[in-house]
C-alpha cells in the first residue's frame, strides 16, 4: 500500500513536471531570449538608444486607445444584449445569430475595408465633397488616428462583451428587478441601480478582453497610422538587423501589459459578490414603446458599421475580378489555404487536448493552477513580440524545429491555450469529483472514468473551445508573419503582403472574404447548433470568449467572476 | 480491448501525419529558396522564367530586408534560405562583414558602372532605382515645385510632405547620401528641421504614393519606380516626378542598386549561383527592370517609363559615392536617425 502511494506520488511528478517544464520553456524561453538580446549592452544603451522613440508618450497614446476602444465596445455591446434578452424589439433572433459574427472579422480586415471607405481620399470623402459641392480635395472624414483605430477596433471587438453581457442576463434572477420595480423605482433607475451593476462582473470581464486585446493589437494601428509599440517593433523587424532595440521595447511592452494585467484582474476580482443563483425563471419582455424605433436604428447601425458594410466593400472590391480570374488565383493560393486551415486546426486541437488536461489537473491540484498561469503569461505576449522571441529561442535551443511549421503550431499554444483552458476548465470545474468517484466505485478504470463520464460531460465546453482557438489561429497575423518558414505563408500573412505591396486590391479582398468565410462557418455552426446538438447544460460550460488576433487575456480568476452570469459566451438558448 | 484497437488507430493517424509533414518539409528544403525584400508580384515574373529556364522550384520568402538579414545571421549554422535579394546594398555589406555571403563572379559584371559592384564579389547589383520627389500636381503648381530636398523644409511645406520609415531601407540610404556630401551635423539638422516642419513619416513607400496621389500629401520622397507604379493603377494620376538638386554645384540625387547574394553555406548553392547567372542574362534582367519598373545595369536594355519622365543612369546628376560608401554609413543614420523616422 505505501509503495504503491509513493509510486503514485513519482509518477504524479513526472507528470508535473512533464507538463510545466515545456511550458515554462514555451512561454519564458522567447521571452528570455528577448531580454537577453536587449539588455546584452546594459539597460543604460537601451535607454539612450530608445531616447528618440518617445516610448513614454508612446505608451500613454496606445493606453488612450485601449480605453476608447473599451468605451466604445461597452457602449455597442451591452445595450445591444440587453435589447436582445429583455426587450421586445423586433428581430431579437437576428441579432442573436448577427452580432456575435464580427469576431469573425479579423479587425486588420476591417481595418483594410474602412480605410478603403474613410481615408481621406477614400470614398465617403469623394461622396461627400460631390454631394455637398465642396472643392475637390476637401478631406472631411480621416479615419486615421486614434479616434478612427478605435472606432474599428471596437466594432469587431465588441462581441466579447456583448455575449458576455447577454449570457449574465439570460442567467440573471429577474426577482430583484420586479421588486426594485415593485418598489417605484423607473426603468431607468432598476436599470442603472439593479440590472448595471449586477452586470458588471461580465462587463469587466469583457472589457478585459477588449482592453488587452486593443493594447496589444498591431494589424489594425498600423494600417492606420497609430504609433505603438507593436509598430516600432515590427518597424524595426523589418528594417534593421538590430536586435536590441526591438528586443529591449518587446520586454518593456511585456513587463507593462502583465502589470496591466494584474492590476486590471485585481481590480475585477472584487466583483466578486455579484454571484446571482442561476434558478432564473422568464419574464415577459420590457415593452421599449416610442423608444422602439430608435433602438431599431441602433441595432442595425451597429450590425451595418460591424458586419454589412465590411462585407459588402470586400465583396464590392473581389468582383473587379472575372470568376475565371478569381478562379485561378484561389487555385494558386490554394496551398496558403491549405496551410491556414491545417496549422490552426493542429493548434485548435492541441490546445483543446491540453486545456482539457490543465483543466482537470487544475481543479483538483495546485500543478495545473501553475501551468495555466504560465499559459496566462503567453496570452498576455503581444504577438509581435511572441513571433520575434520564439524565432530566436527556438533557432538557439530546438534548432531541429526552427525553420518548420510546427514552430507555428506552437506559438498559437502560447497564445491561445488560455482561451481554451477557459472553456473546458469552466465546464470541468462544473463535473463533481463525486461523479468520477461513483465511476470508480462502479469498478471503471481511470481511462474508463475519463471516456465515459467525465469526456462527455465536458465535451461540448470542447468543441465551444475548438472552435474558438480555430478561430484565433485563423486570424493570427502578428505572431505569424515574424514565425513563418520559408514557403510556409498562411492567408492572413499573404492579404497583409498584397495589401502592404499593392495596396487593397481586388485580390486581397477575395483573400479575406475566403479567410472571414471559413471561420465563420464554424462559429456560425456553434452558435446555431450547439444547444440542439448538447442539451440545455451547454450554455454554462462554453468559454468565455476570449481576444484574438494576437494577444489578450484572461484568467481563471477573470473567468471565475465572469462565469456564474456570463459564461456563456458562444451559444445562447434559441 | 475495442478501446485498445481505438488507441492504436489514434496513434497511428498522428504516425502517418508528422511523417507527411517531414515529407513535405524535405520536398520543401530541395527547393531554391529565396529570400525576398522585394514586392512579390512584381518580382514573380522574373522567377518564374527562372524556374523554367532553371528547371528548379524556387521558394519565395518575402518580408523586410532587415527581417530577412536577420534571419541570415541566426541561421548562420544551418542556412535556410538560399539566396538574398536586398533593396540597397546596406544590407549585404552588413552581412558580407559578418562573413555571411558567398562570392559570385561574372563577366557580365563588366558591364555595370564600377560604383555599383561589390569590391569582393560579395554581391552582385542586378537594377537600380533613384531617389526622387513625387508631387500632386493638383497641389503643387509648377513655379512652386521644389528643386532640391532642401527647400522641404521652407513653411510653404509644412505638414505637406511625406516620406516612408526606416523600415524602408532606401529612406536610410537617401539619408546616408546627405551626411556623406554634407557632413553628419548637417544632416542632423536637416532631418530635425523636417520633422518641425511636420514631415509625416508613413509605413512604407506604398503608403506614400497612394498619400501623395490621394492628395493627402503634397510631395513625397521615394523612389523614381512608385510614381510608375502610381501610372499604372490610375493613368490619370495627378502625379509629377522631380529629380532634386540638379544645379551644377548641387549634390545630386542618389542611386541604389537592388543586390542579389548568394548564402554562405547554402544547401543549394550551384542553383543559388545560376539564379543569379539568370538574374544577368540580357532576358532575365529585363523582367526584373520591366516587372519592377528599375532602372537597367546591364547595357542594351530598355528603360522603363522613358515616355513619361524618367531618366536613364548618366541623364540626371547622382552623388559620386559608390553602394558600399553608402552601404557604410546607413549604420550611423540608422541610429542618429531611427527614432524619427519611425512611422
Amino acid at each position: 500500500m505505501a509503495s504503491s502511494g509513493v509510486q503514485t506520488s513519482r509518477l504524479r511528478f513526472v507528470r508535473d513536471l512533464g507538463l510545466l517544464l515545456p511550458a515554462a520553456a514555451l512561454v519564458l524561453g522567447p521571452v528570455g531570449f528577448l531580454a537577453w538580446m536587449g539588455l546584452g549592452g546594459g539597460i543604460g544603451d537601451l535607454v539612450v538608444r530608445t531616447h528618440d522613440l518617445g516610448i513614454l508618450p508612446t505608451v500613454g497614446r496606445v493606453f488612450l486607445l485601449a480605453a476608447a476602444t473599451t468605451l466604445m465596445a461597452a457602449i455597442m455591446g451591452v445595450p445591444l444584449a440587453w435589447l436582445m434578452v429583455r426587450s421586445d424589439l423586433p428581430g431579437r433572433r437576428l441579432i442573436r445569430w448577427l452580432a456575435p459574427l464580427p469576431l469573425a472579422i479579423p479587425p486588420y480586415i476591417g481595418a483594410l475595408v474602412y480605410q478603403i471607405v474613410c481615408a481621406p481620399s477614400g470614398s465617403l470623402n469623394a461622396i461627400l465633397t460631390w454631394s455637398l459641392d465642396l472643392p475637390p480635395d476637401s478631406r472631411i472624414v480621416s479615419i486615421y488616428g486614434i479616434p478612427g483605430a478605435a472606432w474599428v477596433l471596437s466594432l469587431f471587438c465588441f462581441p466579447y462583451i456583448f455575449l458576455l453581457v447577454a449570457g449574465a442576463l439570460e442567467r440573471m434572477n429577474p426577482s430583484l428587478e420586479e421588486a426594485a420595480r415593485a418598489a417605484g423605482m423607473s426603468r431607468w433607475t432598476v436599470f442603472s441601480r439593479v440590472t448595471l451593476p449586477m452586470l458588471r462582473p461580465a462587463i469587466g470581464g469583457g472589457g478585459l478582453m477588449v482592453f488587452l486585446y486593443a493594447w496589444a493589437d498591431f494589424g489594425v494601428v498600423s494600417l492606420l497610422r497609430v504609433r505603438t509599440i507593436t509598430t516600432m517593433v515590427f518597424d524595426y523587424v523589418q528594417g534593421t538587423m538590430d536586435w536590441t532595440i526591438p528586443a529591449g521595447l518587446s520586454v518593456f511592452l511585456t513587463l507593462i501589459t502583465t502589470a496591466v494585467l494584474a492590476v486590471q484582474l485585481r481590480f475585477l476580482g472584487r466583483g466578486r459578490y455579484t454571484q446571482v443563483s442561476s434558478a432564473s425563471r422568464p419574464i415577459g419582455p420590457v415593452p421599449l414603446g416610442r423608444w422602439r424605433i430608435p433602438a431599431m436604428l441602433f441595432g442595425v447601425l451597429v450590425l451595418l458599421c460591424s458586419l454589412g458594410m465590411p462585407l459588402g466593400v470586400l465583396a464590392f472590391r473581389a468582383s473587379r475580378l472575372s470568376v475565371s480570374a478569381a478562379s485561378a488565383f484561389l487555385s494558386q493560393q490554394s496551398s496558403f489555404i491549405g496551410n491556414s486551415v491545417w496549422t490552426a486546426a493542429s493548434g485548435a486541437t492541441v490546445a483543446s487536448v491540453l486545456a482539457l488536461v490543465i483543466g482537470w489537473l487544475q481543479a483538483r491540484h495546485r500543478i495545473g493552477r501553475g501551468v495555466s498561469a504560465m499559459f496566462q503569461v503567453g496570452y498576455a505576449i503581444p504577438g509581435t513580440v511572441l513571433g520575434l522571441g520564439m524565432v530566436g529561442f527556438f533557432h538557439a535551443a530546438l534548432p531541429w524545429l526552427y525553420g518548420s511549421p510546427i514552430v507555428l503550431i506552437l506559438g498559437y499554444l502560447v497564445l491561445f491555450v488560455t482561451p481554451a483552458i477557459q472553456g473546458t476548465g469552466a465546464a470541468l470545474a462544473q463535473i463533481s469529483p463525486s461523479l468520477e468517484e461513483a465511476a470508480r466505485g462502479l469498478g471503471r478504470g481511470p481511462l474508463a472514468t475519463f471516456r465515459e463520464v467525465t469526456f462527455p460531460l465536458v465535451r461540448p465546453g470542447l468543441v465551444a473551445a475548438w472552435v474558438l482557438v480555430f478561430m484565433l489561429c485563423m486570424r493570427e497575423l502578428a505572431a505569424t508573419l515574424i514565425l513563418r518558414p520559408p514557403g510556409f505563408d498562411t492567408l492572413p500573412v499573404r492579404i497583409w503582403i498584397h495589401t502592404m505591396d499593392v495596396g487593397p486590391v481586388p485580390t486581397a479582398a477575395l483573400l479575406a472574404l475566403v479567410l472571414v468565410a471559413i471561420v465563420a462557418v464554424p462559429w456560425l455552426a456553434l452558435v446555431t447548433f450547439d444547444r440542439a446538438a448538447y442539451g440545455v447544460g451547454a450554455a454554462q460550460r462554453t468559454p468565455v470568449t476570449s481576444s484574438s488576433g494576437h494577444l489578450a487575456a484572461e484568467s481563471p480568476r477573470a473567468a471565475a467572476d465572469a462565469q456564474p452570469e456570463g459564461a456563456h459566451a458562444v451559444p445562447y438558448r434559441s | 480491448m475495442i478501446h485498445t484497437i481505438r488507441n492504436i488507430r489514434v496513434v497511428l493517424a498522428i504516425l502517418i501525419g508528422l511523417t507527411l509533414t517531414l515529407a513535405a518539409l524535405e520536398a520543401l528544403a530541395k527547393d531554391l529558396v529565396v529570400y525576398s525584400g522585394r514586392k512579390e508580384e512584381l518580382i514573380r515574373p522574373a522567377i518564374q522564367a527562372a524556374e523554367r529556364a532553371l528547371g528548379v522550384k524556387v521558394t519565395l520568402f518575402t518580408a523586410g530586408a532587415g527581417e530577412l538579414a536577420r534571419r541570415i545571421e541566426l541561421e548562420r549554422t544551418n542556412p535556410k534560405g538560399d539566396v538574398f535579394i536586398g533593396t540597397t546594398a546596406g544590407f549585404a555589406e552588413l552581412l558580407r562583414a559578418k562573413g555571411l555571403l558567398d562570392t559570385f563572379a561574372s563577366p557580365v559584371l563588366n558591364e555595370i558602372p564600377r560604383e555599383f559592384r561589390s569590391p569582393d564579389n560579395s554581391w552582385v547589383p542586378i537594377t537600380a532605382r533613384v531617389r526622387v520627389l513625387m508631387v500632386n500636381t493638383n497641389l503643387v503648381k509648377p513655379p512652386d515645385t521644389p528643386k532640391s530636398y532642401f527647400d522641404l523644409t521652407a513653411p510653404r511645406w509644412k505638414g505637406k510632405v511625406t516620406v516612408a520609415s526606416m523600415g524602408e531601407r532606401t529612406t536610410v540610404g537617401w539619408l546616408a547620401a546627405i551626411m556623406a556630401a554634407r557632413g553628419e551635423e548637417f544632416a542632423k539638422k536637416y532631418v530635425a528641421d523636417l520633422k518641425a516642419n511636420g514631415l509625416k513619416v508613413l509605413k512604407n513607400n506604398t503608403e506614400v504614393r497612394k498619400a501623395v496621389s490621394g492628395a493627402e500629401y503634397a510631395i513625397g520622397i521615394t523612389n523614381h519606380y512608385y510614381y510608375l507604379l502610381q501610372l499604372q493603377d490610375e493613368a490619370k494620376s495627378p502625379i509629377g516626378i522631380v529629380y532634386p538638386d540638379q544645379g551644377p554645384t548641387d549634390m545630386g540625387t542618389p542611386v541604389f542598386s537592388i543586390t542579389a547574394a548568394v548564402i554562405k553555406g547554402a544547401r543549394n548553392a550551384d542553383a543559388a549561383r545560376s539564379l543569379l547567372e539568370f538574374f544577368l542574362t540580357p532576358d532575365g534582367n529585363r523582367l526584373l527592370v520591366e516587372g519592377e519598373f528599375e532602372i537597367p545595369l546591364l547595357l542594351g536594355l530598355h528603360l522603363p517609363g522613358a515616355e513619361k519622365g524618367i531618366k536613364a543612369l548618366g541623364q540626371f546628376r547622382r552623388p559620386a559615392l559608390t553602394q558600399v560608401q553608402l552601404a557604410e554609413l546607413e549604420p550611423k543614420v540608422e541610429r542618429l536617425f531611427g527614432g524619427a523616422m519611425t512611422p
